[in-house]
C-alpha cells in the first residue's frame, strides 16, 4: 500500500505555480483558470469534474492522511470522487486504507427504443435508474495495480496563449503525419529539420525514449476510439390551429410529424450505438486493467453526453408532441352555405 | 424494470439548433502535426514538474524552451481549437479534455534522472535563440511519432490541400 509521501498542497503548489510560469510566458488563459480553480472550479459538463478538481484528486489519491480528503471535500463536497473520499476517510478512520486505485463500476447507457411509425414512450435499460443517460465514472488515473511513487503527481494541463504574432508554417518530418499548422513560415523554415541544429544524438535518445513506452499501449489503442455520430438537427413542427378534416391530419402526421420522428430516433439510435460502443471499450479496459485507457473513454463519453442527452430528449418531445396533433381540433373548413 | 417517460416538453426549435458535433471532424496533416506539437510541449511540462520531485530544476530550461517557440506553440493552440470547434463552451470543454488525456498518457513513466537530464537537455536545446519550427517538430517527431487524436484521421495525402 502507498503511503504518504508529498504533501498535496505542495503537489498542487508545484503544478499551478508552473502553470502560472506558463501564463506569465504566453498569456493570460492558464492564469484564468487557475483564478477558477481557486474560486472552486465549477464541474465541467462533461460529468467527471473539472481538470482542476482531477488533479486536486490524482494528488491526494495516493495518500493515508485523512486531512488531504477532507480536504478535498472541503473544496468539493458533491464532487466526482466525494464518495471514494468519504469512503476513503471512514476507512483511515478504521486504520485501513482501501486502494485508491480501485475502479468503480460502470453504469450501463440509457436503452432507449422507439418507433417511428408508433410512437410511444422511451424505455430505459434495465440497470439504468434515474436519469436518461448514464454517466461514466471517472476512475482514479494511476496504472492498475498499484500506483509508482510519482503517480499522484497532478496531471499537468498546458494552455499556450501566446502574444498575437505572424502564425509560422510547423513542419512535419514524417509524410503522413505532416504538420502545416498555418501559412507565413519563417525564415529559414524546411520540411526536413535541418540536422545541424537538431543535435542527431539528442533525437536518438528522444526517440530511444519514445519507443521505450513513453505512452501506454492501452492509451495508444484508445486512439481508435469510434467515431462520433453526425446528428441532425431536428425540424421544429408546428401543429395548426385546426385540421379541416381527418385526412388533412393524416397528410400532416405522414408529411410533417413522421418525417421528423424519422431523424430523431435516427439520432437516438445513433447516440445509444456510440455509447455502447464506448461501454463495451471501457468494460475491455477495466478488465485488463488499463485505467488510464478506461478514464479516456470515460472522458470521451462525458463530452458526448450532452448531446445524447439533447437526442433522447428531442425524441421524447415527439411524444406529446403526437398527442398534441391528435388533440388539434378537426373542422370543417368549408364555407357556410 | 425501470421505465422513463419524458413529461417535460422540450422547444422544438432549440433541438433544431442543437449543433452538428465538431469533434467527428477528421484530423487532417494539420490537425495531427498541431497535436504533435501540443503533446511534446505537455510532455516537456509534466517531466518538468516530476523531475521536479528528483530536485532536478527544468524550470528554467522549459521557461526557454517556451518562450523560445511560443509562436509555433501558440499556432498548435489555435489549430487545435479550430479542430475543436472553435472558441465555445462545449468546444473549449472539448478540447480541455483532450489536454487532459494527453496530459494523463505523460503521467504513467517514472521520472529517472536519466530521463530528467534528457528532457532538460532537450528543453536546452529548444530554448537556444535560434532555434526554429522545424528543430521543434524534429524533436516532436522523435517523443511523440504518433500523436493521441480524438476521432479519426481524414483521408488524404500529405500533399493534398
Amino acid at each position: 500500500m502507498s503511503k504518504t509521501r508529498q504533501g498535496p498542497w505542495c503537489r498542487l503548489s508545484t503544478a499551478t505555480l508552473s502553470l502560472l510560469m506558463i501564463g506569465a510566458i504566453s498569456g493570460g488563459f492558464v492564469s484564468a483558470a487557475f483564478a477558477q480553480s481557486a474560486a472552486g472550479a465549477a464541474p465541467a459538463a462533461n460529468g467527471i469534474g473539472s481538470n482542476f478538481e482531477l488533479v486536486f484528486w490524482q494528488s491526494i489519491m495516493a495518500s493515508d492522511d485523512r486531512a488531504q480528503y477532507e480536504a478535498y471535500l472541503a473544496q468539493y463536497p458533491n464532487g466526482t470522487f466525494s464518495g471514494l473520499a468519504r469512503a476513503k476517510i471512514v476507512s483511515l478512520s478504521k486504520g485501513e486504507a482501501p486502494a485508491p486505485t480501485q475502479p468503480a463500476p460502470i453504469a450501463v447507457p440509457a436503452q432507449i427504443t422507439s418507433t417511428a411509425s408508433a410512437p410511444k414512450p422511451a424505455t430505459v435499460g434495465p440497470a439504468s435508474p434515474g436519469p436518461a443517460l448514464a454517466t461514466f465514472p471517472a476512475l482514479p488515473d494511476v496504472p492498475a495495480p498499484a500506483p509508482p511513487p510519482e503517480a499522484a503527481a497532478p496531471t499537468a494541463r498546458v494552455q499556450v496563449a501566446a502574444p498575437a504574432s505572424p502564425p509560422p508554417a510547423v513542419p512535419g518530418a514524417q509524410p503522413a503525419v505532416a504538420v502545416t499548422v498555418a501559412a507565413a513560415p519563417p525564415a529559414g523554415v524546411a520540411a526536413t529539420p535541418p540536422a545541424e541544429a537538431t543535435g542527431p544524438s539528442l533525437l536518438a535518445r528522444l526517440a530511444a525514449y519514445s519507443t521505450q513506452g513513453a505512452t501506454t499501449p492501452a492509451l495508444a489503442a484508445t486512439s481508435a476510439l469510434p467515431v462520433r455520430p453526425e446528428l441532425a438537427a431536428v425540424p421544429p413542427i408546428a401543429l395548426p390551429e385546426q385540421f379541416c378534416s381527418a385526412e388533412e391530419r393524416n397528410r400532416f402526421h405522414d408529411a410533417a410529424y413522421l418525417p421528423t420522428v424519422k431523424i430523431a430516433d435516427s439520432n437516438n439510435t445513433a447516440a445509444i450505438t456510440y455509447l455502447d460502443r464506448l461501454q463495451a471499450q471501457y468494460d475491455a479496459r477495466v478488465k485488463d486493467h488499463d485505467i488510464a485507457g478506461a478514464n479516456a473513454i470515460a472522458k470521451n463519453a462525458g463530452t458526448f453526453r450532452p448531446l445524447a442527452e439533447q437526442a433522447y430528449a428531442a425524441r421524447s418531445a415527439l411524444l406529446s408532441l403526437f398527442d398534441r396533433m391528435m388533440a388539434v381540433p378537426i373542422k370543417s373548413c368549408q364555407p357556410v352555405k | 424494470m425501470t421505465s422513463l417517460r419524458f413529461l417535460g416538453l422540450v422547444p422544438l426549435a432549440a433541438m433544431a439548433a442543437t449543433p452538428a458535433q465538431s469533434a467527428s471532424t477528421c484530423w487532417d496533416n494539420e490537425a495531427v502535426g498541431a497535436a504533435r506539437v501540443m503533446e511534446f510541449q505537455i510532455a516537456m511540462m509534466i517531466a518538468t514538474l516530476r523531475c521536479t520531485a528528483l530536485n532536478l530544476d527544468l524550470e528554467g530550461d522549459f521557461k526557454r524552451f517556451a518562450e523560445s517557440n511560443k509562436i509555433v506553440l501558440k499556432d498548435a493552440d489555435l489549430r487545435l481549437k479550430k479542430q475543436f470547434g472553435g472558441t465555445g463552451r462545449v468546444s473549449h470543454a472539448s478540447y480541455q479534455n483532450f489536454q487532459t488525456t494527453v496530459s494523463n498518457r505523460h503521467s504513467y513513466r517514472d521520472p529517472t534522472v536519466q530521463t530528467c537530464t534528457l528532457f532538460r537537455d532537450v528543453a536546452a536545446e529548444l530554448g537556444k535563440a535560434d532555434t526554429s519550427a522545424a528543430t521543434l517538430t524534429s524533436f516532436a517527431n522523435a517523443l511523440i511519432p504518433e500523436p493521441w487524436i480524438e476521432g479519426d484521421r481524414c483521408v488524404q495525402t500529405a500533399e493534398a490541400k
